[in-house]
């Protein structure tokens, strides 16, 4: 039995964390896994968002576990950037486990939870009032 | 291509056309006294230039080279003294010595007055023709003797230029030899080169592999107008002509070719040197230089001579890198190709060369499978480096598989190994080894070690610790007794790391730090062995590659198919994670044949779970929780248990927890007692791969 302080890999090898801009919305792509040990600095990396942003695009494709702790971390980002004025995307493919996830929760009845890159960002540009409504994902 | 061959366009160094005769001016306004002169001076042989007057006499000098100059002093119009004035004013004059002739004693003391010099003198008339005759000759020898030292001091510092140079070159090369890929130290000696030579355009064709050609392989600036392709048949063309002829050439103006998107421009002037290895043409080198600059044969003969050291250095970059490819395959030919598998053990191993490239190692590694319960794992390191280090590594090797094979324990097989070493490697050879037998039912490693640093273990709980050996000298040292054994309880989720010294030590620094910050590497090592050991080294070694190789070899012994998994961890956000990914490892153990959908919702489940007794976990800092994963029957049954109480928050953003883990579990119970909460969690197992009913449909945990 272990009374030692720091027991496991530090967060930054259970998930990584990159960002890029496109039409004016920034995207946040994680990879690996956001449990309890690392949702403070993956919340912090997700509300990083330029005032400027249209919204944010966070993409979860590449993401192998995803708990409570990180959709506690994406309902607080959704009603941030609600307030701002900023639209808010998921990327989760059907299939992977941030999907599961995000409809065991109902995130997606609250927010655009689509199966690609390019399909939030067209979302969030709709929410920001910059394009029409997208057509209706066919998938 | 522009139409010309090499033989027509060489061009021969420009003859020194030398004026061997030394000049002498004669100045006088009196033709009558000129004719006198010449007369007089005649049977010297020198060269006489003839002046009428002052400003005819500064004049001859502005193209004429004279050693001495016989000068009137009364003359009509512009005097000797003020004609000597200015002669001794001009740079290049200055030195020139001066003879006055005058009839006047006055005059004499005027021009003591006016040129106290040793480089003036005067004769009185009427001349004495054998005494005039012999001062002038003087000052023609003092005048040869001169030019000969200028001439040497310069040649001297021709030479010691062109030394410069190839010294220069000589430290591109000898440094390219140490460090220097090929197409790296090309680009370098082709940059030094155009610098030292002020060229404008350089490269370098190397032989093919199938001998019928040139190919260029690195070039600088305007692109090789020589050849229209960057291919040279042997024999064909100039450069093939070269090639053939191995010898330098000095190339005159060529119109470049034009070339597709580039402005033609003009080369005026060529070198092109061959490379010459030690058996046969490895290359030509070549310079360009354009726009009104030539090279001289001066040039020619220092890149000839930078030729000669570009070439080796290729050989020798060359050689390197076949020799490289060379200690690799010798490396992969040494260690085991594969590790074994084994279903309860999880095997992982690097090697790592040392930072001095080619230098090949004595370190190894080695795993086997002994029989259905039972491995050995084998590490050893011998002293010291090269091919004889690296070959006995290889028997030393087979020979301690052999022992191990024949069912010997590690001591007895050590005990072996150090008669091998004695009686067929001779004295002088020090290896350190050590054997393990890893017995997976029994959950025990058994260890023998000849001087060699101890394992570390690093448990399911992140705590590290080495298992105790019982010392004993390396091999070869002296006649030794069987390394005694110890035996070690090893846990299930337990990974042991065996590694060489070069993990552990750095020459300015005690082994303990070493020790130490291998401890600190383990405790924060990622799950995946084959990731742990990358880890590890890269943590331990850091901006120290080093000097020694290293070599790592981990085993993870998991959890039986059969046996539950239980572990009891600190209540911090961080054994969320080990949790998980223990589960996830006794999963793939337990129920190899499980859908990944299924196994992510366990461990959904799972992960909740140990974030509840994590979050309410009351209690002293140090508090605990205990988790436990077991298979009964068909069913898995997750059961975490804290020493806090849950209280399950009210509202839509909190109490996901058991929400989530009710959605995707077929069964859950929680239980809040006095000392703690207990959360249990059924899943059965589908009975058939594909069957997935089981898992209940998205959603169905939610309110909304």
């Amino acid at each position: 039995m272990s009374r030692r302080g720091r027991v496991m890999p530090p967060s930054d090898l259970l998930a990584s964390v990159s960002r890029r801009e496109e039409d004016g919305v920034s995207i946040v792509a994680v990879q690996g896994e956001i449990d309890a040990s690392n949702a403070t600095e993956i919340g912090r990396e997700l509300t990083d968002i330029s005032n400027l942003a249209l919204g944010s695009v966070i993409d979860l494709g590449q993401v192998s576990h995803i708990d409570s702790t990180g959709i506690a971390l994406l309902y607080e980002l959704h009603v941030r950037l609600e307030r701002r004025g900023q639209g808010l995307a998921v990327v989760a493919p059907e299939g992977g486990a941030a999907r599961r996830v995000l409809e065991l929760t109902a995130f997606d009845t609250r927010a655009a939870v689509t199966a690609d890159v390019d399909g939030a960002v067209s979302a969030v540009r709709s929410i920001a009032g910059a394009d029409p409504p997208p057509q209706p994902d066919p998938r | 291509m522009a139409a010309f061959g090499p033989e027509d366009a060489l061009l021969s160094a420009e003859a020194d056309l030398v004026e061997q005769r030394a000049g002498i001016l004669l100045v006088d306004d009196a033709p009558e006294n000129l004719t006198a002169l010449e007369a007089v001076l005649e049977p010297l042989g020198e060269r006489l230039v003839s002046a009428q007057s002052g400003e005819q006499a500064l004049r001859a000098l502005l193209h004429e080279e004279v050693a001495v100059i016989l000068l009137d002093v009364r003359m009509a119009e512009m005097d000797g003294l003020e004609t000597a004035r200015i002669i001794r004013s001009r740079p290049r004059t200055r030195h020139i010595p001066i003879i006055f002739l005058t009839a006047q004693a006055s005059d004499v003391e005027e021009i003591a007055r006016a040129y106290a010099s040793g480089a003036v003198d005067y004769v009185v008339k009427p001349l004495e023709p054998d005494v005039l005759r012999a001062k002038v000759a003087v000052f023609v020898e003092l005048s040869r003797e001169r030019a000969e030292r200028v001439r040497q001091s310069q040649a001297r510092a021709h030479a010691e230029a062109i030394a410069a140079t190839v010294r220069k070159l000589q430290i591109v090369s000898d440094a390219a030899l140490a460090h220097l890929e090929l197409d790296e130290l090309l680009a370098e000696i082709l940059e030094r080169a155009r610098t030292l030579f002020d060229a404008d355009a350089a490269g370098v064709f190397l032989r093919d592999d199938d001998d019928r050609g040139l190919t260029l392989r690195a070039s600088l600036g305007e692109r090789f107008p020589l050849a229209d392709r960057e291919h040279v048949s042997f024999g064909e063309g100039a450069l093939g002509r070269l090639a053939d002829e191995r010898r330098p050439a000095l190339l005159a103006a060529v119109e470049l070719p034009p070339q597709p998107g580039a402005a033609s421009s003009r080369i005026d002037s060529f070198l092109v040197v061959p490379l010459l290895g030690s058996e046969s043409l490895i290359g030509l080198l070549y310079l360009g230089a354009r726009a009104g600059r030539r090279f001289a044969a001066a040039d020619l003969e220092l890149l000839a001579l930078a030729g000669e050291r570009v070439a080796i250095a290729i050989e020798h970059a060359k050689r390197y890198a076949e020799g490289l490819e060379l200690v690799e395959i010798l490396q992969r030919s040494l260690l085991p190709e594969r590790l074994p598998s084994h279903p309860r053990l999880e095997l992982a191993a690097r090697y790592r060369p040392s930072g001095f490239a080619a230098q090949v190692g004595g370190d190894w590694y080695d795993a086997l499978v002994l029989d259905d319960r039972r491995i050995g794992v084998m590490i050893g390191d011998i002293v010291g480096h090269g091919i004889r280090a690296a070959t006995t590594m290889g028997e030393l090797r087979s020979a301690l598989r052999a022992f191990a094979i024949e069912g010997h324990p590690p001591g007895e097989a050590l005990h072996r190994l150090d008669r091998v070493v004695q009686a067929t490697l001779g004295r002088g050879m020090v290896a350190t080894a050590m054997f393990l037998i890893l017995d997976a039912e029994a959950g025990t490693v058994t260890v023998a070690s000849a001087g060699h640093p101890p394992p570390a273990v690093v448990g399911a709980d992140r705590r590290v610790r080495f298992l105790e050996t019982t010392p004993c000298l390396p091999l070869g040292i002296d006649d030794h007794a069987a390394a005694s054994e110890r035996v070690h309880p090893l846990a299930a989720g337990d990974t042991l790391l065996l590694y060489t010294d070069g993990l552990v030590e750095r020459r300015d620094e005690s082994i303990d730090a070493g020790f130490e910050r291998l401890r600190d590497a383990l405790r924060e090592a990622p799950d995946d062995v084959e990731a742990l050991c990358d880890h590890v080294l890269d943590r331990t070694l850091g901006d120290h590659p080093g000097q020694d190789d290293v070599a790592v070899l981990t085993v993870r012994l998991l959890a039986g198919p059969s046996g539950p998994l239980a572990l009891t961890l600190p209540a911090t956000v961080d054994s969320v994670t080990v949790g998980r990914h223990q589960l996830r490892a006794w999963l793939r153990v337990t129920a190899p044949e499980l859908e990944i959908a299924l196994a992510r919702d366990l461990e959904l489940a799972f992960s909740e779970a140990c974030t509840n007794a994590v979050r309410h976990a009351y209690g002293p800092r140090d508090a605990t929780f205990s988790m436990r994963a077991e298979l009964v029957g068909n069913e898995i049954v997750l059961e975490v248990r804290d020493h806090g109480s849950w209280r399950e928050p009210l509202g839509e953003r909190g109490g996901w927890g058991l929400r989530l883990i009710r959605a995707v579990c077929e069964a859950v119970e929680v239980e809040r007692g006095p000392i703690g909460t207990r959360v249990r969690m059924r899943q059965s197992l589908p009975l058939e791969p594909a069957a997935s009913s089981a898992r209940p449909a998205a959603g169905a945990g939610s309110q909304s």
